[in-house]
């Protein structure tokens, strides 16, 4: 045997190695390396993990009460951040007064740079509990020396002369929370329903079927409407938070259990779960042990690509009047507020709660991408 | 007149490279061979081999990353002198009129799925008028009975209606006769089958071929015919060339390359078609390994690493090249002839 | 292709009749019936209602009856046309809605017909020159315009109109038409101010479908029908819209069934931003006024307008796609 063919031998050798790492790498595994490759993915997903830490932390992130109110500063712009006094690094805000033109009525501001109020990191704030037990005051960042209340307003007010930044930190939990649990509660529904239908078929399979063709060709919004207004007023801001979840979840569920059915049904046919029912094996341990392992990386990808459509139903309700209420905080019910063009128009930063909708909407669509094509078995 | 002798399309040395984000795949490797008129030439090889990129060539439709590299296609055309000349169809645009007058009207296809050659929401008599009267002055009226006459030729019965029926109302054999119909439907000189047979049954397999023998003796025309099947070339052929891995290994004579092969690896494919002769219960023999992945093609002769005649140091290390052997008949192996002496 | 249309109309029958049902729980929802409602709301005005009348609308109503015979009574008024009376408005909620829907239907086909127009040649254009540089850029607009809500985006529109131009981008009519009976005058002017809202309405169904149509066409490009007609000579133009083009539109096609509700669902919440005098505003403003006999019928009439629409598109489907008129699917 000459040297050459020895190298070969070596060379497939090497080959058989990494296709073993292949074969024995279990499902989850198979997909994070196929995720790995999508760089736009990636970024998303790291997006979107962002912004979960601003829910978690969202008290830490805000600087002011968001439901602190003050009629003398209402629809304040947003307060420019000067980062250098005299050539030295000193991050710093003036001071902003407040009076009414006489002549429109409305109120002007007016930055007084005499009066600098230095900003720094970790500020001491109001009281909140982390996590809710964990009493604190500390805050990403505060003022020195006066009242952060008074005088920092990086996104400016809104007409009730509320901190916009703070209030988009509590909107960002409210929302973000309230996607994942009309999801939560779709998914439930949605294998619960899609397993039924797709694995014992027949009879329950075609009313399912029929149930998912009608929902859906029901316009959402007006639907999201009706039963969204029957929401009673005198509900509590807990009590509207899980109806309007699930009003949402009503609808939501049906785009799941199509995906469920058609991985049930599809793999009924496959010779493994045949040779799993000659073994004898049970039917919870067949769907269980063999069946939902090998589809649920697709699901997990359906289900990214669900949350969007539920975080956009709760901003679009909200926007309307019919969803959340004060005294809860959303996108949706920020934006509320810019419902009129001649507010806009005078403030526009009304519309910076837009910004975050628009980007983890496309931060989940991009991940929930990455994660169908790395769920595909001959994605490779 | 055309002279007998002279080929109506001559490939030489043609080489169609695929050029993927993961490397370039020599899919056709300096392939050469005659096609002549009333004549059959079979392709056969394993599948992955490049019979089928080698047709696509020579129409000029190699889908991308694919583009022809190297080599001559040449076509002869009779002028309106009477005076033959020859096309180089690799030096045509892709999408050239020329090249387009050629496809169909010279040269034709019939290519390997007749369950989806044809386009399941057109009748078959619109797919086909619409090609015949691309190449032809026809009426519409003209070409509806052109059409109905060709369909009555290929044997497909009831033509009136089936000229207005679609793909998916024809069986598999029917579905490939509309195919051959759609491919005569120019009267083209040569005609490109590429693996006719191959997803039909036996019996309509043999009917086919028989159609297709039989439209050569009517039409004169040239056949080239591709598959993978060593008793479709064996039934069918007048010359063969086996390809492996893009490359021609050996070229001849029917009876010649069949009873006198001379490359290993034609060698093997002869031995694994099951005969009469064959000891009963004993294993058919196989060629050991497969197909190298396109990637990786092995340095050398692309054979050596199966080949049960290896010459280590030899095989390895250099590419062989096509020499005669006899009458016609081309080998490429260094069993037959010399180690060039400069090592490349 | 008999047994076709009888499943689907069977199943539009269906769907009509579950709509009605969805509608019918959405006027129930709200505590307390119709009339008590009704004369919470003339006891803010201060108008005395005698008992008698009282007990003679909750007659007509059925109200004191069953809620199955409340049901069959609704629906049977509906039929016959009387679609109850608006309490906000005052008046019969035909009247309110009448011309406001005929608005709903003009704004939503004008974002159909948009939808096709913009997505049929790009979606064409993205599959054909896949990779190249047109593809990307129609790739990367296309999740934009799914990723920008159009409620939104109308939002934005609005305020770039007001900063631009000073000038209220919203509304279907120029103030001196607004009031004005129908005339070409009036058309015309629709038809000019239509585009906008039906662009804003359209835009993310828009984004779908040329990834839909994409992926279709992809598909379609690498059946050998498509090399068959290649290898007889076919220009490479005609020969993709002839074939797989051809092919690609029947799913394409069918998607009108999702296009639609998806659409009229836009519609609703765009016109509350841009004003438009469809029924959004009026169902929006109903709902929480708890005006539910004129919130029902809208609903009601909105879902009717999709089952019917997606019932059409299927219709057209079995036309124009041999497989299912011969009965092969």
């Amino acid at each position: 045997m000459t040297t050459e063919q020895s190298v070969a031998i070596g060379e497939e050798q090497i080959a058989v190695d990494s296709e073993e790492r292949i074969f024995v790498a279990g499902q989850m595994q198979l997909m994070w390396w196929r995720f790995r490759k999508h760089r736009v993915a990636v970024v998303a997903t790291v997006i979107v993990a962002a912004f979960y830490i601003v829910v978690v932390g969202a008290d830490f992130f805000a600087y002011t009460d968001p439901e602190s109110t003050e009629a003398y500063r209402s629809l304040m712009p947003p307060q420019p951040v000067r980062f250098f006094d005299d050539g030295r690094f000193s991050p710093h805000v003036y001071q902003v007064d407040g009076k009414r033109d006489l002549r429109t009525f409305q109120r002007v501001y007016e930055a007084d740079p005499d009066r600098k109020i230095r900003v720094r990191l970790f500020a001491r704030g109001y009281k909140y509990d982390f996590l809710g037990f964990i009493p604190s005051d500390l805050h990403l960042f505060g003022v020195e020396g006066a009242s952060v209340e008074e005088s920092l307003f990086v996104l400016g007010t809104d007409s009730l002369g509320r901190d916009v930044w703070s209030r988009l930190i509590y909107a960002t939990r409210t929302s973000l929370t309230i996607g994942l649990v009309a999801v939560a509660l779709s998914l439930v529904l949605g294998v619960i329903l899609g397993g039924i239908s797709g694995f014992y078929g027949g009879v329950a399979d075609t009313i399912i079927q029929r149930l998912i063709e009608i929902l859906r060709s029901i316009p959402t919004i007006p639907l999201w409407m009706g039963l969204a207004a029957a929401v009673p007023r005198q509900w509590s801001v807990e009590q509207v938070y899980f109806a309007i979840t699930i009003v949402i979840a009503l609808r939501g569920w049906t785009g799941l259990a199509r995906e469920v059915r058609g991985r049930f049904l599809s793999l009924r046919e496959e010779d493994f779960v045949t040779a799993a029912e000659l073994a004898g094996c049970s039917r919870k341990r067949i769907i269980f042990r063999h069946m939902v392992p090998s589809f649920q990386s697709h699901i997990i990808a359906t289900v990214t690509l669900s949350v969007p459509a539920m975080i956009l139903a709760e901003t679009a309700l909200s926007f309307l009047g019919l969803g959340l209420r004060p005294p809860a905080i959303s996108w949706g019910v920020m934006l509320q507020q810019a419902q009129n063009v001649e507010t806009v128009a005078l403030s526009p930063w009304l519309l910076l709660p837009a910004i975050p909708v628009v980007v983890v909407i496309l931060a989940f669509n991009f991940m929930g991408d990455g994660l169908r094509d790395a769920a595909d078995p001959y994605g490779i | 007149m055309q002279n007998e002798h002279q080929p109506v399309l001559s490939v030489r040395n043609l080489k169609t490279n695929f050029f993927t984000d993961e490397g370039v795949v020599r899919a056709v490797d300096g392939a050469s061979f005659d096609v002549h008129l009333g004549r059959t030439l079979g392709i056969v090889g394993e599948s992955g081999c490049g019979k089928s990129v080698t047709a696509l060539s020579i129409l000029r439709i190699v889908p991308r990353p694919g583009r022809i590299v190297e080599g001559e296609i040449l076509l002869r055309q009779e002028t309106e002198s009477g005076q033959s000349q020859e096309v180089a169809l690799n030096s045509l645009g892709e999408n050239s009129r020329e090249m387009r007058s050629i496809r169909g009207a010279e040269i034709a296809l019939v290519f390997q799925e007749p369950m989806t050659s044809l386009s399941p929401v057109h009748t078959i008599g619109n797919q086909i008028i619409g090609a015949a009267r691309l190449h032809r002055q026809l009426s519409k009226q003209e070409a509806r009975e052109l059409v109905v006459e060709l369909l009555g030729l290929v044997g497909i019965p009831r033509a009136e209606t089936a000229v207005d029926s679609y793909p998916m109302q024809l069986s598999g054999g029917m579905r490939q006769r509309a195919l051959i119909a759609l491919a005569l439907s120019c009267d083209p000189r040569i005609l490109i089958a590429d693996e006719p047979t191959t997803a039909l049954d036996v019996t309509t397999q043999a009917q086919i071929l028989d159609l297709l023998r039989s439209l050569q003796e009517q039409k004169g025309m040239a056949i080239m015919l591709i598959t993978h099947d060593m008793g479709v070339i064996a039934e069918m052929a007048d010359q063969v060339v086996v390809m492996y891995l893009g490359r021609v290994v050996e070229e001849g004579p029917v009876d010649t390359v069949f009873g006198e092969s001379k490359h290993p690896y034609t060698q093997s494919l002869l031995r694994s078609i099951p005969s009469i002769h064959s000891t009963p219960k004993v294993q058919l023999p196989t060629i050991t390994g497969t197909i190298p992945h396109p990637y990786n093609r092995p340095a050398g002769c692309p054979f050596h690493p199966r080949c049960p005649d290896v010459i280590p140091g030899v095989c390895d290390k250099h590419e062989p090249e096509l020499h005669s052997v006899g009458d016609e008949h081309q080998v490429s192996c260094f069993l037959y002839h010399p180690v060039p002496e400069t090592s490349p | 292709m008999l047994a076709y249309f009888a499943r689907r109309a069977v199943l539009a029958i269906f769907t009509l009749w579950a709509v009605s049902v969805l509608s019918f729980i959405i006027i129930q929802l709200p505590p307390g019936d119709f009339v008590d409602a009704y004369m919470a709301q003339l006891a803010v005005m201060e108008t005395d209602v005698s008992e008698q009348q009282m007990e003679a609308m909750r007659r007509q109503y059925a109200l004191d009856r069953p809620i199955h015979e409340q049901y069959l009574r609704w629906v049977g008024n509906m039929l016959q046309g009387h679609f109850g009376v608006s309490m906000l408005w005052k008046q019969s909620v035909r009247d309110v809605i009448g011309d406001r829907l005929a608005m709903t239907m003009a704004v939503s086909l004008g974002a159909v017909l948009l939808t096709w127009a913009i997505a049929v040649p790009i979606g064409i254009y993205s599959a054909v020159r896949q990779y190249s540089l047109g593809d990307y850029v129609f790739t990367f607009v296309g999740f934009i315009g799914l990723g920008v809500p159009n409620f939104l985006l109308a939002l934005v529109l609005m305020y770039l109109g007001f900063y631009l131009f000073g000038a209220n981008v919203g509304g279907l009519f120029s103030p001196e038409y607004q009031l004005e009976p129908w005339s070409w005058g009036k058309v015309r002017d629709l038809l000019y101010h239509l585009p906008l809202p039906a662009f804003v309405v359209a835009l993310s169904g828009t984004a779908e479908l040329i990834r839909v149509l994409r992926a279709n066409l992809l598909d379609e490009l690498r059946k050998p029908y498509v090399i068959t007609a290649r290898a007889m000579g076919l220009a490479e133009h005609r020969l993709i819209l002839k074939f797989p083009v051809r092919v690609a539109l029947n799913p394409f096609v069918s998607t009108i069934g999702y296009l639609l509700p998806y659409i009229l669902s836009g519609s609703v919440i765009v016109s509350v931003v841009l004003s438009l005098p469809t029924v959004g505003p009026i169902l929006l403003g109903s709902l929480i006024a708890q005006d539910m006999f004129l919130a029902g019928t809208i609903v009601l009439m909105l879902g009717s307008m999709t089952v019917i629409g997606t019932f059409l598109s299927d219709m057209l489907l079995m036309w124009i796609d041999p497989r299912i008129r011969l009965g092969m699917i």
